[in-house]
């Protein structure tokens, strides 16, 4: 499996700058020539866990949250969201459905979503120093399939 | 995201489009609380004909909707909602409670 591309960006954690996370990435998946339903379930994922940054990683601060995405030739896409915030103290518990720490605006549901629309999720965290999330889908058309131009 | 209010002759309708995400959930519910404390209606549902995106943001407003409109989420209907959002909906378990067939 090898990389074909990557891209990194960087943003406030403004609750703004959600739906500019999750176009930019649908924007790039479309280069592996996804389905709709394939870039929506990548979309949703994304915005849980920017989400996630925004609203828990930095409770009464402005913090930096770092996306970088990967695409293979295996027709994969691999997205890491960062940030370096507050950290979660027990990752397990956390992914939990229905666990919250946030208000009742919130589901407790965004793991358990980015779960069920990507193939694999990994989390790393650290209290106090931040935390990781890496997101992996397969999408079913091969890279190098259509006219690519 | 936007969201409008109409009152029919199957009770009140809102009515949202766009993007539902954790950006725009909160005036979308303050909209939703000060309409039903000003429109006494029957029965309340939310159409989602319009809604292009939404993430578990929109199961709080789901929520939130239902708790402010009865007891439990049931006086709620949800309308129109594409297969997407009645996966989010089905993996939180909601769907039985809120997801109408017989929408318009
Ligand atoms: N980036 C993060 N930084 C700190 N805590 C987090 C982060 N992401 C998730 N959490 C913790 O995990 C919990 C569960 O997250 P999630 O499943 O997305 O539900 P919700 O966001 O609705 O609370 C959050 O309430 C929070 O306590
Ligand atoms: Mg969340």
């Amino acid at each position: 499996m090898k990389e074909i591309n990557k891209v990194r960006f960087e943003f406030l954690s403004r609750s703004v700058n959600e739906s500019l996370a999750r176009a930019y990435i649908a924007v790039f998946c479309a280069q592996a020539d996804p389905t709709v339903d394939e870039v929506g379930d990548v979309k949703t994922a994304v915005s849980e866990a920017v989400t996630n940054a925004v609203v828990h990683a930095y409770p009464d601060t402005l913090g930096r949250v770092r996306v970088v995405a990967r695409l293979f030739d295996d027709s994969s896409v691999e997205v890491v969201v960062r940030d370096w915030g507050v950290g979660i103290a027990d990752v397990q518990k956390a992914r939990e459905p229905l666990f919250t720490t946030g208000d009742d605006m919130r589901s407790g549901m965004g793991f358990t979503i980015m779960e069920s629309f990507c193939d694999k999720i990994k989390v790393k965290s650290v209290p106090g120093k931040g935390t990781t999330i890496t997101l992996r889908k397969s999408f079913s058309t091969k890279a190098g399939d259509g006219a690519a131009i | 995201m936007n969201i409008q209010a109409s009152l029919t002759a199957d009770g009140l309708v809102f009515r949202l489009s766009g993007e539902i995400d954790h950006y725009s959930v909160q005036s979308a519910f303050e909209f939703i609380e000060s309409t039903l404390s000003e429109t006494p209606a029957g029965a309340v549902a939310l159409d989602f004909a319009e809604v292009s995106f939404m993430d578990t943001s929109g199961l709080a407003l789901i929520i939130k909707t239902g708790k402010a409109v009865g007891a439990d989420v049931g006086g709620l209907s949800v309308i129109n909602a594409n297969t997407r959002i009645r996966q989010i909906l089905d993996v939180a378990g909601l769907s039985s409670a809120v997801l109408r067939e017989d929408a318009q």
